[in-house]
């Protein structure tokens, strides 16, 4: 927790409901990315991170202050996306954008900037890469967080990144070179 | 790519943590210039993290409008402030007789320094009604950007010039109330009531104390506060509470009593709501809010889906979570799984409860609640953590509940950890504890006859906005 967040919590810890706010727009996006690694779509996503903030505010006594409070709180939000999809049976979890798959590559690729083939590429990664690689590099978890939140080892983590990785090198290469 | 470069790469993926070891940065290095393959794999990594940082950027601000949307508790308070404080202008409505310029609603969008600006220059005092309204306004939007500080000083802004710009009497009535949604706004409810407890003792025969009193319960039903809530909105219904819809006040008054422990009460409450004059959409609300009082805390199922069915027959387009349940009523394993729930809930005999439906119903949600309910995992622990203390709590129950804690396991570590190895372990040790339905059932998934985690009735999953 770095100087202003200590601050925000404490003050939190003391009742000011304003410093949960702060808190909560400090970490939105990371609660955001963890709730849409797991979440069917964006917008299924954004309802997690409201329900999130419910059931965040107020509860500050379950925080037992182990690792940092950005993964308690993605905790939280992914595991309360993954309620949703269960509660809808939608489990195992398709792949947000997956239907740029069936488009076939070429049709998929024509009239999309970079950053939209990239973020196709992300989507079309198996669950765990996927979640793995939109905690780390979208919700800009440090890997000791990614790891608390998704209750694996930090050995875990490092090599399903790496797999992640080398794939998207692989599909951005074929992208460009195609 | 041999176990060196492999081992190189995944160091190089930890790097900008600046967890590494001084001597793991130095081989990195080394490697690196040796190696042109991991060369160009740190290069197409720092590209990638790059181009996917910059993708976060465009999603998170999308996210924006979700601190406008966010259903605060402070938000409602400063909301329901702000009625109050548009009360308090009513003071000094007529009093004035200089043009009332409109007021522009300030940019939601706009940064919040223009907020600040927004409350010094249309706030100056002994400003008039619009003032009050701007301020009201400029509360708002510091609220809507969770700033609620700055939404408590706007507030307090306002009482200042609401004192300031109305003749004596009206001016100190004017300034209690506006005082007391600065208090509120800031979290302290006992000054608002200290406030409005003046207010009345001031003038008691005010036709705003009714609204005011009303006004006061729902600060203290946001802060937990049911009894006082009850008692005020009892106060404010004899007081009288229009403008209010009378329903709504009413609807009010049975939550108060429920979260107060007033069942019956509540019930009452309720009932006299849904009965109201003009009562409409708040009568419903009342049926509903009778519905699910009578489903949870009273136990009665029956009664509760004998409204229900009264509503549907009214044509009311129910809430999806009371639909299904009327749906899954009609089976008649799921109806024998919920009333063996909610007979838990009210008997306080949810062990023995919990034990017949692990046996009868080991499938159903109600019996996964009840569990959930009596041996809490709690949902914020690591999935790992949250499967080890379901093996140490199956090696302390009864074998029927052991049985299910592997279950349960088992589908955490299927679903959530995509560990099907080790969940066909945990299924198997549930089946061999269990020689009934429960064991069958585990039998099934060990083998893969089953899909974990995806039974219909899972699927209904109704009980969570009922509790």
């Amino acid at each position: 927790m770095d100087e202003a967040e200590s601050e925000l919590f404490r003050r939190w810890r003391a009742g000011d409901r304003s410093a949960f706010g702060r808190l909560f727009s400090l970490h939105a996006n990371a609660m955001y990315q963890s709730a849409l690694s797991v979440a069917g779509s964006s917008e299924e996503a954004r309802d997690v991170v409201q329900e999130t903030y419910v059931r965040l505010a107020g509860r500050l006594a379950d925080w037992r202050g182990e690792g940092s409070l950005v993964a308690w709180f993605a905790t939280v939000s992914r595991r309360l996306a993954i309620d949703r999809r269960r509660r809808k049976g939608a489990l195992p979890l398709p792949a947000e954008g997956a239907s740029s798959r069936d488009e076939g590559p070429e049709a998929a690729a024509a009239g999309l900037e970079e950053g939209e083939i990239l973020r196709r590429a992300v989507d079309a990664l198996p669950p765990l890469q996927r979640e793995t690689v939109r905690l780390r590099y979208f919700a800009g978890l440090s890997l000791a967080e990614v790891a608390a939140v998704r209750g694996t080892a930090l050995g875990t983590v490092k090599a399903t990144l790496h797999q992640a990785i080398e794939k998207l090198r692989r599909e951005m290469g074929d992208q460009s070179n195609g | 790519m041999d176990e060196a470069c492999r081992e190189i790469r995944e160091d190089l993926i930890e790097k900008p943590d600046g967890t590494l070891s001084a001597e793991k940065e130095r081989r990195i290095e080394g490697h690196i210039e040796r190696c042109a393959e991991c060369r160009a794999f740190a290069a197409d990594l720092t590209g990638l993290a790059g181009a996917m940082s910059a993708l976060a950027r465009r999603e998170e601000k999308d996210l924006a409008p979700l601190a406008a949307r966010r259903p605060s508790l402070a938000r409602r308070l400063v909301l329901a402030a702000g009625i109050l404080v548009l009360a308090a202008a009513a003071f000094t409505a007529g009093r004035t007789t200089a043009p009332r310029p409109p007021v522009p609603e300030p940019d939601p969008t706009e940064e919040p320094p223009v907020v600040t600006q927004v409350v010094e220059i249309r706030i100056p005092a002994g400003s008039d009604t619009p003032a009050l309204l701007a301020g009201l306004q400029a509360a708002r939007t510091a609220l809507a950007r969770g700033d609620e500080a700055l939404a408590g000083e706007c507030l307090d802004q306002v009482a200042r010039v609401a004192a300031g710009s109305a003749p004596e009497k009206e001016a100190r009535g004017a300034a209690l109330l506006a005082g007391a949604s600065a208090e509120a706004a800031a979290g302290r409810t006992a000054g608002a009531r200290s406030r409005v407890q003046e207010f009345r003792s001031a003038d008691p025969a005010s036709p705003a104390l009714g609204p005011t009193l009303a006004w006061l319960a729902e600060v203290e039903a946001g802060a937990g506060e049911w009894d006082q809530s009850a008692r005020h909105l009892a106060d404010a219904l004899a007081a009288g509470v229009a403008p209010l819809p009378e329903g709504t006040v009413r609807l009010a008054f049975g939550g108060a009593l429920e979260k107060a422990g007033r069942v019956e009460k509540a019930r009452e409450a309720y009932l006299d709501a849904s009965r109201a004059p003009g009562a409409g959409r708040w009568g419903t609300e009342a049926r509903l809010a009778l519905a699910r009082l009578d489903l949870g805390r009273r136990g009665d199922l029956a009664e509760a889906e004998r409204t229900l069915r009264e509503l549907e027959a009214a044509g009311v387009a129910l809430p999806p979570e009371l639909e299904r349940l009327l749906l899954v009523l009609q089976d008649p394993g799921e109806r024998e799984a919920l009333q063996a729930y909610v007979l838990a809930q009210r008997e306080g005999a949810a062990e023995y409860y919990l034990d017949l439906l692990v046996r009868e119903h080991p499938e159903s949600e109600a019996t996964r609640r009840l569990f959930a309910k009596l041996h809490p995992i709690e949902e914020e622990r690591p999935v790992r953590a949250r499967v080890e203390r379901l093996g140490e709590l199956a090696s302390r129950l009864p074998p029927a509940l052991a049985a299910y804690s592997w279950l349960v396991a088992g589908d955490l570590l299927a679903v959530d950890l995509e560990d099907r190895a080790a969940a066909k372990i945990a299924y198997e040790k549930a089946a061999r504890l269990s020689t009934g339905r429960l064991g069958r059932l585990a039998l099934a998934l060990s083998r893969g006859e089953r899909e974990p985690g995806s039974t219909s009735a899972r699927e209904a999953c109704i009980l969570a906005s009922l509790e």
